[in-house]
């Protein structure tokens, strides 16, 4: 590969070593543009009449916000030419309209699978300014340097 | 234009409207496990000024979605964040005469309650989205929960497991998604 990318190899990580944060803010816009390009139009993420009769504080992001924000995570650290295999979250706070999202992370552990592939558990947090909205466990594949 | 032809509001089912709960009894909802939607074939491929949106919106700069040269070498082409994977499965949003909604098959689960929120999503990928691709997808309602009460109020969890393959009939990846079906506790009276 010529390109000039930064990239982790799997070889190179360390069981316990720190994903790197990312910050980015939740403006009304962001929550509204999360339901435009994912074509989620449940009135949780777009109407705050209908999201606060829900019991919630106003409108919220959608799942597929915390998806991308959580491999967003794991490739601004890992490298583009990391493959996300699996991730798994949990929605236990919304981010509303007006936090700040914080996202985070660590290596949890390293293994191959039966094709000799590298891959890395990775815890990955979603928080907002209040603390955690959305916890992740995610497997990636990255690249060998021997294989 | 026609009186008849004003009577016949071609609007059809909106998105919004697609996404309202099927209100019923537990043991209709429980009647419901095992249940699979037909294989639905995506009305929009994986597009690329969609994909730059959805990265706009996270500020993803990740170059397999942007570096065509990159992504070609990495992946064989530019690729869509898997963000992306429900969306690149649903159809549009409105068409003329009223298109088909493909509705969620968790709100068509009957359960008494009238409002959702997803609780846990995990999804295998075993290829990445490419670009130009048409996603087709099939549904399975795998589980129904005891009752819970949460935060927001008491209800069901439903599981859905969803497939998706590309158009050589590859499985491109597996979704298994929680949502909570729920009536929100009452307000506290104000008087």
């Amino acid at each position: 590969m010529t390109n000039t990318y930064s990239q982790f190899y799997w070889d190179d990580l360390t069981e316990g070593q720190d994903v790197s944060p990312i910050t980015l803010p939740a403006t009304y816009s962001m929550v509204l543009l999360s339901a435009i390009a994912t074509m989620d139009f449940f009135p949780g993420h777009h109407d705050p009449e209908y999201a606060r009769g829900q019991g919630q504080e106003g409108i919220y992001v959608n799942t597929m916000t915390y998806q991308g924000l959580v491999d967003r995570v794991v490739t601004d650290w890992a490298g583009p030419q990391t493959f996300i295999a699996r991730r798994k979250i949990t929605m236990q706070r919304p981010v509303y309209a007006g936090d700040t999202i914080i996202g985070s992370g660590k290596v949890t552990r390293l293994h191959l699978d039966g094709d000799g592939r590298g891959l890395a558990d990775l815890k990955i947090d979603i928080s907002n300014q209040n603390g955690l909205c959305c916890p992740a466990t995610v497997t990636a594949a990255l690249p060998r340097r021997v294989s | 234009m026609s009186k008849t032809a004003t009577k016949q509001e071609p609007n059809g089912t909106d998105a919004a409207t697609a996404l309202m709960p099927l209100v019923g009894t537990v043991e209709e909802g429980r009647a419901t496990i095992g249940k699979k939607s037909d294989v639905y074939t995506a009305e929009l491929e994986i597009d690329l000024p969609m994909s730059q949106i959805f990265c706009g919106h996270i500020k993803d700069a990740n170059p397999s979605f942007w570096d065509p040269e990159f992504a070609n070498e990495a992946w064989g082409g530019l690729i869509a964040p898997g963000g992306l994977l429900n969306t690149f499965g649903k159809a549009v949003p409105w068409r003329p005469g009223g298109g088909v909604q493909r509705r969620n098959i968790a709100m068509d689960v009957p359960l008494p309650g009238a409002t959702t929120i997803n609780s846990s999503t995990e999804t295998e990928f075993f290829k990445p989205l490419m670009i130009g691709e048409r996603l087709s997808a099939y549904d399975e309602v795998v589980d129904i929960s005891p009752e819970k009460t949460t935060r927001l109020g008491r209800g069901h969890f439903v599981t859905i497991v969803c497939n998706y393959l590309n158009s050589k009939g590859e499985l491109v990846a597996r979704n298994t998604n929680s949502i909570f079906r729920f009536n929100p506790h009452p307000t506290e009276s104000k008087a």
